[in-house]
């Protein structure tokens, strides 16, 4: 019975009610969901929501386009339509109106996720308790019909507890109103609580549960939406329990999750929200658990500073730039502490076979010259050194590495230049010491008049890779056009302006419409196959998509560690018109 | 349609068919022909094909008709796909050209080529690659089969797929050589003598080597004398310093080859069922020889015949799922501009479907193609059939939309009432070839909905769409759509 949750769900979607009003948390849908839920979310004003998804410029932008227009001319949106007239008609108010009485107070959706079969229940929150019972029947009545259209020979069931009537069709749907309150479930069980916290039974809502009042400073009122997660409880099931028993701290997952790994372990819940302010919004993940308590790990991933990662890097056509903290030389010296004794045996075993494969110097020599602040840079590319084109073509991407000791440039210098030798018997490579102002870019070439045949799709065409250093800054980039572009921008740079994140990673709409631009091609081929859109058509879609993408500003991401907490924002900046 | 001969007379069997009072040109005839040689008619088509009569409307088939646009079209579509190497891509762009081409039999018999040089871009991986050999095929796919042959050698997907690019003098490569004998041109055993081989394994050892010295640069297939084999080889019985194309020469010279792909075409445009026997071949063989290879010649003459026309082969293949799917959206016009409000039916989710049914293009499963027939259906893929239909008739399926409603049909056709509905889609679909009892099954099941209920915010022209619909989608059920 998906399709009645569907049902169900559409209708609940339609009601997004005005904003809350003050003195209705006491009467916050919330309160209704029983305790033993694992996932709690709300959508705290549903109304907001639903004008910014259809007044807001990117949405509208979107919609004008005719390729995903076309996915509302099915029978299904209509239908909608369809039943929402209906429904205004029915119950004699407009549909704006209608969604105020019907749900003015918020939406709340509660999880149970435990093993088997999920259990959900949600609740609306009406303004307006009579239309909200004329709804109720309506509704019973709808799904009803729609039941006897596909022949099911099913139909709703009064039900009582405690008073209280309850629909429900056999044990999968359950429908109550409890006061102005519409609760819709597939579990009896929670129906039930849900109505015994209606009648005064407050210690069985999942408001009255420590870790969820905890959680209050991270689910703020004027968010538009939040979540909680119980971690406590979902590292209890006993499918996740295995995943997380199965993850040790080896270097390889340190250096992928960082520190993040130790928080969630730690934490007792997670919660998500989404705010608004005017065209942008911010979503952050966050967790009860920061720097204090962390394991000895965290000094790879924290700095003793507030300086937690270095300026983005933007090139021209730059797509995205991450930039992070990982200090790899901490992380060597403290080696025993942060890694098993077998681990740790197993990597200094490798570090002494190490230095005929690293041009004579030792990793662990390699990752204390190295600094503690990277980033990595992605843009499109302008101008190939090549005449063949790749049958694929890749952006160019570098890396910039921080030196804690200028003696790390010459390690790299001899371990980059002793791998190229290796490349260059099995791809004839072709090394050129370009200029660029002051500095030297060691850049080498793919012949084209050589074959390869492990590469008959020219990939490696791709590529012009060079490295450099600009003082303490080194630079591995896969073209020679990144390379230059890098050195201009680390010699111009500002290094003081650091952020106390400790990853941050910008994608910049600009670099990506001048990507859709460039892939006008394959994009506008993609519209005309899926959609049947004219090849005319399909061209005006890709330039009015691309001019779309580039006015949706910049998304960043950033990972910053408070003494308690963790955060991790995701922020999508537009401007204001 | 009437019975033919029990025990088929190899002469009157390839003979030119006429219509008679016995086989007259009705809409059974014209539903296998666009079957066999399109991917299935829609109304109109059935129509004026059966008012042109069997010469025009072959002749119509045979030669297709200019289409600048759906040219201009094939090479913008193709150019993006090949320039951002997206081979996900290529199932959805060869389908929207089988689906929009002028030329819908030159589409079929690049499938049937597609299938007989069977090169599968999972391991080739370039989209460029696979779009240049569709078009060698599409070129000669009602041409010289000769010229096609040699010049698949060189084809540079087909040297990726077939290592040909890792053959050099001293190391040759044995793939190609080996399919060429077994896949491509004499297949493994002689099929008027099968006691007997059409080729040795020295054979192909020593065809190997003439293949050598082939590699790929920018996309072009480049000769090396200095990594090819000059020696003197010994193939089929020929001795001499052969080079790839007198191979291909030698294996063309033989009879075996005539008759192992006209037997190929005799499964694939006339019958899975009826044994394509040594004795019933033999005149298309001898025409396919004495012409040259003409594999235009071959198909006219196939498809001009009794045998084609006849009760004997009718519906005795299983529809491939590209004719299962495409016979559908023929038939309800989803490819037609003026018939959908807002534009044409894509392909990309189609092509998707028809994965889910065995049939991914220019992913074939091997070398030696799809299996086909039978192992077309088993009770998974008969579901999967059965849902496509539904997402394609019922509307409520995003990926497809509206574009292929049968409801919007009936009324562009004047069919109003449940009857002429019935009628409708049984013709359309089936061409009649509907038992008694299923025509039953489905007017009672028209009678019965119109009394059902509907929930009250559906409008009286809703409950009758959606009865034309699920009307349609039961046709589209029947076993006999499931036949070519």
């Amino acid at each position: 019975m998906r399709w009645l949750f569907s049902l169900t769900a559409c209708v609940i979607l339609l009601v997004p009610p005005l904003s809350a009003r003050a003195g209705d948390s006491a009467r916050d849908p919330v309160r209704l969901i029983p305790a033993q839920v694992e996932l709690v979310a709300k959508l705290n004003r549903p109304r907001d929501l639903l004008e910014t998804l259809t007044k807001h410029e990117a949405v509208k932008g979107l919609m004008k386009l005719e390729f995903l227009s076309g996915y509302f001319d099915g029978t299904n949106s209509r239908r909608f339509l369809q039943l929402v007239t209906y429904l205004e008609k029915q119950l004699g108010h407009d549909r704006e109106d209608l969604l105020d009485r019907l749900a003015g107070r918020g939406a709340a959706f509660g999880l149970e996720l435990n093993e088997g079969k999920p259990k959900v229940l949600l609740v609306l929150g009406a303004r307006d308790e009579k239309t909200l019972a004329k709804f109720l029947d309506l509704t019973r009545g709808l799904i009803d019909q729609e039941l006897e259209r596909q022949e099911q020979h099913v139909k709703f069931t009064r039900g009582e507890r405690s008073g209280c009537v309850f629909w429900h069709i056999g044990k999968e749907v359950f429908l109550a109103q409890l006061g102005a309150d519409l609760v819709v479930t597939n579990k009896e069980k929670l129906l039930h609580d849900a109505i015994d916290i209606h009648k005064g039974n407050d210690s069985a809502s999942i408001s009255k549960l420590a870790s969820f009042e905890a959680s209050q400073k991270h689910r703020p009122d004027q968010s538009l939406v939040w979540l909680w997660l119980d971690l406590q409880r979902v590292r209890a099931i006993p499918s996740v329990k295995t995943v997380f028993d199965s993850l040790t701290p080896d270097p390889q997952i340190l250096v992928l999750v960082g520190g993040l790994f130790d928080v969630v372990k730690r934490s007792d819940y997670v919660c998500a929200s989404i705010s608004q302010d005017g065209p942008s919004f911010h979503a952050r993940i966050a967790l009860p658990q920061g720097r204090e308590g962390m394991s000895k790990a965290a000094v790879m991933f924290l700095p003793d500073d507030r300086n937690g990662s270095l300026p983005m890097l933007q090139p021209p056509r730059a797509i995205s730039c991450t930039s992070y903290y990982l200090d790899l030389g901490k992380f060597w010296d403290h080696r025993r502490e942060i890694l098993n004794a077998k681990q740790a045996d197993n990597l200094e075993g490798i570090e002494k076979k190490s230095a005929p494969f690293l041009g004579g110097v030792k990793i662990g020599t390699l990752l204390k010259q190295a600094g503690k602040y990277h980033r990595i840079v992605y843009a499109e590319q302008d101008k190939s050194p090549y005449k063949i084109k790749p049958a694929t073509p890749i952006g160019a991407f570098a890396l910039v590495l921080d030196m804690r000791d200028p003696a790390f440039a010459k390690s790299m210098n001899s371990i980059l230049r002793g791998a190229a030798l290796v490349g260059g018997i099995q791809f004839g490579l072709r090394l050129v010491e370009e200029k660029q102002g002051e500095h030297t870019l060691v850049t080498y070439y793919f012949p084209e008049d050589k074959r390869f045949d492990a590469d008959v799709n020219n990939i490696r065409f791709n590529f012009c890779p060079c490295f450099t250093h600009v003082g303490d800054q080194f630079v591995i980039s896969s073209t020679l056009e990144l390379g230059r572009d890098l050195i201009d921008l680390l010699e111009k740079e500002n290094r003081g302006d650091t952020s106390p994140a400790t990853s941050r990673t910008h994608i910049y709409a600009k670099g990506v419409a001048d990507n859709v631009r460039k892939a006008e091609g394959a994009l506008l081929t993609q519209f005309v196959l899926s959609q049947g859109l004219s090849a005319k058509s399909a061209r005006q879609q890709v330039r009015d998509l691309a001019d779309l993408v580039e006015r949706l500003g910049q998304l960043q991401f950033g990972l910053e560690y408070g003494a308690n907490d963790f955060r991790f924002d995701i922020r999508w900046l537009m401007e204001r018109k | 349609m009437p019975d033919t001969p029990q025990a088929i007379d190899p002469r009157w069997a390839w003979e030119r068919y006429r219509p008679t009072d016995a086989a007259p040109w009705d809409i059974k005839r014209v539903g296998h022909l666009y079957r066999r040689a399109a991917f299935g008619a829609s109304w109109q088509e059935l129509e004026a094909a059966l008012r042109d009569g069997p010469e025009r409307t072959i002749d119509n088939l045979l030669r297709g008709r200019a289409d600048r646009d759906a040219d201009e079209l094939w090479t913008l579509l193709s150019r993006g796909t090949s320039q951002a190497n997206n081979g996900e891509q290529l199932p959805a762009l060869w389908l929207y050209r089988m689906l929009q081409s002028p030329h819908p039999l030159r589409e079929k018999m690049t499938l049937f080529w597609h299938n007989h040089f069977a090169t599968s871009n999972a391991k080739v991986r370039n989209a460029g690659y696979m779009i240049g050999q569709y078009e060698l095929s599409r070129r000669h796919a009602l041409g010289s089969f000769r010229t096609l042959l040699q010049e698949m050698s060189h084809d540079p997907a087909m040297m990726v797929w077939l290592d040909t690019t890792q053959s050099r003098r001293g190391q040759p490569n044995e793939n190609y050589a080996r399919e060429l004998m077994e896949l491509f041109s004499l297949g493994i055993n002689n099929i008027r003598r099968p006691a007997e081989r059409n080729y040795t394994e020295q054979d192909i050892r020593e065809a190997a080597r003439a293949f050598t010295g082939w590699s790929l640069q920018n996309g072009q297939a480049v000769f090396r004398e200095n990594e090819h084999d000059d020696g003197e080889k010994n193939v089929l019985g020929q001795r001499g310093r052969w080079q790839s194309r007198d191979i291909v020469r030698i294996c063309l010279e033989q009879e075996a080859t005539s008759f192992f792909i006209v037997r190929k075409l005799f499964r694939f445009l006339v019958s899975e069922t009826v044994p394509a026997t040594a004795e019933l071949l033999t005149p298309l063989a001898r025409q396919f020889r004495e012409s040259d290879y003409d594999f235009a010649a071959l198909v006219e003459r196939v498809l001009r015949s009794n045998l084609f026309f006849s009760a004997q082969v009718h519906r005795t293949r299983i529809k491939a799922p590209v004719d299962f799917a495409l016979g559908i959206v023929r038939g309800l016009e989803g490819h037609l501009e003026d018939a959908n409000p807002q534009h044409r039916l894509g392909t990309t989710a189609l092509a998707s479907a028809l994965d889910g049914l065995g049939q991914k293009l220019f992913y074939p499963p091997s070398v030696a193609g799809w299996d086909g027939g039978r192992a077309w259906l088993n009770g998974q893929t008969f579901l999967l059939r059965q849902n496509l239909a539904l997402a394609l008739t019922s509307t409520t399926d995003d990926r497809f939309g509206r574009r292929t409603d049968p409801a919007a049909r009936v009324r562009r056709h004047h069919r109003g009432t449940d009857a002429a509905q019935v009628d409708f889609f049984v013709r359309l679909f089936l061409q009649n070839d509907v038992p008694a009892s299923a025509r039953t099954r489905i007017t009672d099941y028209m009678k019965n909905a119109a009394s059902r209920s509907y929930p009250a915010f559906w409008t009286s022209e809703d409950a009758a769409d959606h009865r034309t619909r699920a009307l349609a989608h039961m046709v589209l059920c029947l076993p006999e759509f499931q036949l070519d």
